[in-house]
């Protein structure tokens, strides 16, 4: 009898694990691909890359997407060491300095290998400028922003301005800061601490013409030489210094500061990023009384702060054609809201999409976020030169306050800038 | 002076058990060793090696260049005013933590109602994670609509509001305050318990002697509290030399460089600009400064 029954445990037992193992078996089966994405703490972006790929998943049994959450904090380094040791993720997200420096190093596969041409030719020229090499193209638009004009509507009618005719050119932007100007109230604000200025700087450059740096006979070299830098110099020297429509205080500015602000009526206009515009709108006692505009043209060209995040396949994943097939369903697929999944994306995290008919989307129509939109082909990116991320944190951003405290003429500036720009870019 | 000589282990006439006596201390602390030796030994002297190599990227080719990347720190327009800024800094702060730690600490060891609870919220700076204490501190600074410049403008004593962070001559002392203020509790906890220690008939012979407070501070207490003092400076020396979360927080080494400092100048060559063996090369500028504040303090204690 005992015999019998240490038998029947034995039986049993032996069942018991070979279910275990079994159902171990069929987990190990299962495809993983794994997508580092930047971001993820808003409720409504992560519902959303929650569902595509709940709906990826039922779509192909055995291929499990499993999406890795990172803070633009840590990206950057986490993916560098995650490649120095061969421990990549499949799909990786970068911003577009990030995405050009590594595809440099040869970390991604070229993605135009893999995917169609048809979903190729749903983006916008600009958005691979970051990660075109040779004849290859290596990443995929993402999530994009434009860096923007905004302005208090009830600023303007107090001072007799026409809130629907906000300033288009330089001249005029200086004309309408004048105006609004007065006691403790200054006319334009932008954020200038830390390590944003550049990203303000850069369009008054572009705006005058001027292309900071440009590749020439395969050699990098600094265009801060060219009167158009010089131009946009003193430009924005004046509008602190002479014409005093921008306070000194902005080089204690980042981008929040420069919002509230805006929000408390001490600037009555400003430049900020798009993201900005969301959360404007949480304000309801100023609701009604701002509004976004194309930024002001300058005597050079029309030109905004303006880029996508790039979505990569990496070298060491053991899956591209799979990580493919999931980005094409991401980009491809329809949602019930009658928008792709990137489409949805972009919306609920307040970015733009870098398709071309992004613009017919119903949240590209709504006002505040137009101007953003029609600006897209207008938008460029920071240099790519190498060495410009250390001329930019070391040189430019310092350099770019020191104008605007007065520590720096404009005359110096534009030779500091040219000298410092040359000699990192190894000229 | 006394020497220590280790055992000197003779093989060939020893028996099994003088051998296992002889050894055992050895195998008892090798796991030790071993432990200190992978976790400190073998990463600084991997961070060190490395200043004397050039590598494109981490896991690249690795070329021995010598003294090169010390020979660039010599001519680098940053690196210079950045190592000015880390001694004005540390040595603001060290001193600034240390006088209103130790001012603090012979207020709270006096006795007066509510003692225990000054203790409590004395801790607090110290207690509030970092980002959470530079970020009030961000917004009392701010030039519109922070408390301090409202109070300084309300008092009449200023016209118009500092611009606490973003005028490159104030930007280094704000953040010197900041620093203070988030170590300050330590040093006030530990002087406190080292003016507990003193014996209270010190001072009462003192008193019947005539002797003043000033006299009783100068000929008891600060004796007292010497050797505390001397951990405590080097400890808060070394931490704040090394310190990156305050002023990364705060201003990011600007405006305008005005507070960029070794750890930031570090951090930047190596994660943003990566430039690891150069970055190498920088720490261990800083940590060679380290190695001769921690000799200079040790030799003075011990005279």
């Amino acid at each position: 009898m005992k015999t019998r029954t240490a038998l029947i445990r034995i039986l049993l037992m032996l069942i018991v694990t070979s279910g275990v193992f079994a159902s171990g078996a069929q987990e190990e089966e299962a495809t993983r691909i794994y997508f580092q994405h930047i971001g993820g703490t808003m409720p409504a972006q992560g519902a959303v890359l929650e569902s595509m790929v709940e709906d990826f998943e039922a779509e192909n049994p055995g291929v499990e997407i499993v999406i890795v959450n990172v803070g633009w904090g840590e990206a950057y380094s986490q993916f560098q060491n995650q490649v120095a040791v061969g421990q990549a993720p499949d799909i990786v997200m970068l911003a577009s300095q990030w995405s050009a420096e590594y595809t440099d190093l040869g970390a991604f596969v070229p993605i135009d290998e893999y995917i169609s041409q048809d979903i190729l030719d749903m983006f916008l020229p600009s958005g691979f400028d970051a990660v075109r090499s040779g004849d290859h193209v290596y990443g995929l638009p993402w999530d994009g922003s434009i860096w923007g004009f905004f302005y208090r509507t009830d600023l303007f009618q107090e001072v007799g301005l026409n809130p629907d005719a906000p300033p288009t050119n330089w001249d005029e932007l200086v004309e309408y800061g004048k105006a609004l100007t007065s006691g403790d109230r200054y006319g334009l604000a932008f954020p200038a601490a830390g390590w944003e200025p550049d990203d303000y700087f850069l369009p008054f450059l572009w705006q005058a013409g001027n292309d900071i740096v440009v590749k020439a006979g395969g050699v990098w070299k600094s265009r801060f030489d060219e009167v158009s830098a010089r131009v946009a110099s003193e430009y924005v020297y004046d509008l602190v210094h002479e014409h005093g429509i921008v306070p000194e205080r902005v080089t204690g500015m980042d981008w929040e500061a420069t919002m509230n602000s805006f929000i408390a009526g001490d600037v009555a206009m400003m430049y900020n990023g798009m993201w900005v515009a969301n959360i404007l709108e949480d304000y309801e006692d100023i609701a009604g009384t701002w509004t976004t505009a194309k930024s002001p043209v300058g005597p050079g060209d029309a030109a905004v702060m303006g880029y996508p995040n790039l979505l990569h396949i990496t070298q060491q994943s053991e899956h591209p054609k799979l990580a493919t097939e999931f980005l094409e369903f991401v980009f491809t697929r329809a949602t019930e809201s009658g928008l792709t999944y990137y489409e949805l994306y972009c919306v609920e995290t307040g970015a733009l999409g870098w398709t071309r008919n992004f613009s017919e989307t119903p949240s590209a129509a709504d006002p505040i976020m137009k101007p953003f939109v029609d600006q897209v082909p207008q938008s460029r990116g920071r240099p790519l030169a190498p060495g410009y991320e250390q001329f930019r944190l070391l040189y430019f951003n310092p350099g770019i306050q020191s104008l605007i405290t007065g520590d720096m003429q404009p005359d110096e500036f534009v030779n500091t800038m040219h000298a410092s720009l040359n000699q990192l870019i190894g000229n | 002076m006394n020497r220590v000589s280790l055992p000197q282990v003779r093989f060939d006439s020893m028996n099994a058990a003088t051998l296992r006596k002889t050894l055992l201390p050895y195998l008892l602390i090798a796991p030790g060793l071993l432990f200190v030796a992978l976790l400190l030994i073998y990463p600084l002297i991997s961070g060190v090696s490395a200043g004397f190599f050039f590598q494109e990227r981490l896991g690249g080719e690795r070329t021995f260049v010598w003294l090169d990347n010390y020979r660039q720190l010599l001519s680098d327009d940053i690196f210079v005013p950045a190592f000015k800024n880390t001694i004005i800094y540390t040595v603001a702060v060290v001193v600034l933590q240390y006088i209103l730690g130790l001012t603090l600490a012979l207020f709270l060891n006096e006795e007066f109602r509510g003692r225990g609870l000054f203790r409590s919220l004395m801790l607090v700076p110290w207690i509030v994670p970092t980002i959470a204490g530079v970020l009030s501190w961000r917004f009392m600074l701010s030039e519109q609509f922070g408390i301090l410049n409202t109070a300084l403008i309300k008092a009449g004593v200023l016209s118009r509001g500092i611009d606490w962070l973003g005028d490159p001559d104030v930007a280094l002392f704000s953040v010197i305050i900041t620093a203070a203020w988030k170590t300050t509790p330590f040093v006030a906890v530990v002087m406190l318990a080292a003016l507990q220690a003193i014996e209270r008939q010190m001072y009462e012979s003192a008193v019947i002697d005539g002797a003043g407070s000033v006299q009783r501070f100068v000929y008891i207490t600060l004796p007292g509290i010497k050797a505390v003092s001397t951990i405590v400076l080097l400890l808060t020396t070394i931490w704040t030399f090394n310190q990156f979360d305050v002023i990364y927080l705060m201003t990011k080494g600007g405006p305008a460089n005005a507070t960029q400092t070794i750890p930031i100048y570090t951090y930047l060559n190596a994660f943003s600009f990566r430039r690891f063996n150069y970055a190498a090369a920088i720490a261990t500028v800083g940590l060679l400064m380290m190695l001769t504040v921690v000799v200079f303090i040790y030799r003075r204690n011990e005279r």
